[in-house]
């Protein structure tokens, strides 16, 4: 996301990704729109959404519920609902554009070359199979191994996730498992084959804290020993702040805010990190209530011309009808305000 | 979730698992499932149970009361309806069993296309179900038979096809209630192709609920093979079918009623009793259901 000289285009930062393809992007995603047609009305869930995976980096995509991040996920993996959503854009990966590949590529790409975790580890694993089958299930898949090799693979997975005693878990069905051991399983299935990519759809929302903490844990020791590029999609900032090296702050199907962990959390550029930032609690400084941010998020199968969070904006004027562009702040920082850099504007607040 | 999912119980489990104590707590059930078994073991070991051949006519003992002799009587040209009942459960039993694995076999494959692929096959397939789903299961069956020609094989192809639209639509229901599961997602995000996700990660999800709506249609191809029986569609002379035990025994309602109440009898009591096992399956493996 480094745009060294902000254009007034509306995507500035797409040419500027797709000239540095080697600086170690794993996953480049251009401009990415979905769109779903109902029967009378088109919602445009994400709407021009860029960014870029660097090697052994992991990026955090934060947002509320509905601001697009599940939809773009599932995009990238082309897992979307083929008859309904319409996608466009790019999506760049070892130099190919997923979106133009054949199903049969595509196919061999999921779980092998980028492979996904989801939140719900309760449901997320089948349960008529034993969790060591539906691992070795991935292996078999795409490496030509036996079938016993493939289980000792499957087995081994379980080991590196830290499952105690491997291999009499392998043999038990989902129900036996509680909901941390299930998340570690559904790990080791995306990880079985040792991704470029792992996608993790909110992998610690339906967890207790303390087991966040050890999956968090796990994802990034993983990173480090593997090499996968992570993508972290949550909501909760506390998870970015503690696993991830890059973020992007997505709204109504937007981006509007992109930077380094550092940057975002010492110095948010954007109005609605801000909101977010400020509905954080904290237990290292006093503060009488929490801040909500008012109003909600806006339909979108209508989105507001110009700002869309100018509806909610304290720093809202009158510019703001008009839409603004990805406005650089500091190298690899950007932000879609035209109000930036907020900090002279702390008087106002 | 739109429904909750049914948790799948390895065989070795089966009976310390949470369904059978829900269903071996159901009475009703349980007297369902011996019955059944009972019909089973009756057609299976029908030479060893029955003390005459069905069809052996003794002229003698025409149209005979139940006595230590003919336990339940004899027929027109003196057979003995207990042999009979006996022999005639191996065609019951048959006509349910085939009947129904024939729509199976034609039912699920469809369903799960129908559900998968979506469009314009879920379309076809779908508007075709309905408009078989429109017309009347017995009058339907009794036309595709009397098309066919009177035999049970035909019989039985006739109630199969006519039973194919229920599996159709309870399998097609099933997939879409399931394709949204994280797990379906998550197969297909490990790179499975459609087909394999259809067969190895939905279709083991839906047995419950094919196993209980199996019984169920067994006990509808049960009367609907005795319907047709007793209208000379089914099973043909002289072997012996409870249904056509009926059709002959109408004519003698008057002075040997026990030639009509004792198949009248078993069939009630068999379909009953499928219609209960069905019920209790349902209920056992229903999580929200409160025994």
């Amino acid at each position: 996301m480094d745009a060294s000289n902000p254009p007034p285009a509306q995507e500035p930062l797409a040419r500027d990704d797709r000239a540095s393809g080697s600086d170690g992007a794993v996953l480049t995603v251009n401009d990415l729109r979905v769109c779903f047609a109902g029967d009378r009305t088109t919602t445009t869930a994400v709407d021009g959404v860029s960014f870029t995976l660097r090697k052994g980096r992991s990026l955090g995509v934060v947002g509320e519920s509905g601001s697009g991040k599940s939809v773009s996920s599932l995009a990238v993996l082309r897992l979307l609902p083929t008859d309904s959503a319409q996608i466009s854009g790019e999506i760049l990966f070892a130099g190919q554009d997923l979106l133009s590949i054949g199903e049969k590529q595509m196919r061999n790409l999921r779980g092998n070359q980028i492979s996904m975790i989801f939140q719900e580890p309760m449901t997320s694993l089948n349960p008529s199979y034993t969790v060591g089958d539906q691992v070795a299930e991935t292996i078999l898949r795409h490496r030509s191994v036996s079938k016993a090799e493939a289980w000792t693979q499957a087995v081994e997975m379980l080991r590196l996730v830290r499952i105690p005693s491997p291999e009499t878990r392998a043999r038990q069905y989902p129900h036996n498992l509680s909901g941390g051991m299930r998340q570690r399983v559904m790990i080791a299935m995306a990880l079985a084959c040792e991704p470029q990519v792992l996608i993790a759809d909110e992998p610690t929302t339906a967890l207790d804290v303390t087991i966040q903490a050890q999956i968090l844990d796990l994802l990034e020791n993983l990173k480090s020993t593997t090499g996968t590029a992570i993508v972290l999609i949550t909501h909760d900032l506390g998870v970015v702040a503690e696993a991830c090296d890059d973020v992007i702050v997505m709204y109504a199907g937007q981006v509007v805010e992109s930077g380094s962990v550092e940057q975002i959390f010492s110095f948010p550029q954007h109005p609605y990190t801000v909101g977010l930032l400020g509905s954080l609690p904290r237990l290292d400084e006093e503060r009488d209530e929490l801040v909500a941010i008012g109003g909600t998020v806006p339909d979108m199968t209508q989105p507001p011309a110009g700002c869309r969070f100018a509806a909610r904006c304290p720093f809202r004027i009158e510019k703001c009808a008009e839409t603004p562009p990805m406005l650089e702040v500091n190298p690899g920082h950007t932000s879609r305000c035209w109000r930036t850099p907020l900090e002279e504007l702390a008087d106002e607040f | 979730m739109a429904q909750p999912a049914i948790p799948y119980i390895p065989f070795s489990q089966l009976f310390e698992s949470r369904v059978w104590r829900r269903f071996s707590k159901t009475k009703s059930a349980v007297f369902g499932l011996v019955v059944v078994l009972i019909v089973v073991f009756v057609a299976v070991f029908a030479p060893f149970l029955a003390p005459y051949d069905p069809a052996a006519q003794i002229w003698t003992a025409v149209r005979q009361p139940p006595s230590a002799l003919y336990w339940l009587g004899t027929d027109e040209s003196g057979r003995d309806i207990f042999s009979r009942l006996v022999f005639g459960a191996r065609a019951s039993l048959m006509a349910g069993v085939i009947s129904v694995s024939i729509a199976i076999a034609l039912g699920v494959p469809l369903g799960l296309a129908a559900g998968f692929v979506g469009g314009l096959v879920d379309g076809v397939i779908s508007r075709f179900t309905d408009a078989m789903l429109a017309t009347p299961f017995l009058i339907l069956a009794i036309a595709f038979a009397a098309f066919l020609g009177p035999s049970l094989t035909n019989a039985m192809l006739a109630i199969g096809i006519t039973a194919t639209p229920l599996f159709i639509r309870l399998t097609r229901g099933q997939v879409l209630s399931l394709r949204s599961e994280e797990y379906v997602e998550a197969a297909r995000s490990v790179g499975n192709p459609g087909w394999r996700v259809a067969l190895r990660h939905v279709l083991p999800n839906i047995l419950p609920q094919l196993l209980v709506q199996t019984t169920i249609t067994i006990a509808t191809a049960i009367i609907a093979e005795a319907s047709m029986s007793f209208l000379g569609l089914g099973q043909q002379p002289p072997a012996p079918s409870w249904g056509s035990m009926l059709n002959s025994a109408q004519r003698f309602l008057s002075n040997a009623p026990w030639m009509a109440l004792w198949p009248g009898m078993i069939i009630f009591l068999t379909v009953l009793s499928f219609n209960l096992l069905g019920d209790g399956l349902r209920d056992a493996f229903d999580p929200r259901s409160k025994t």
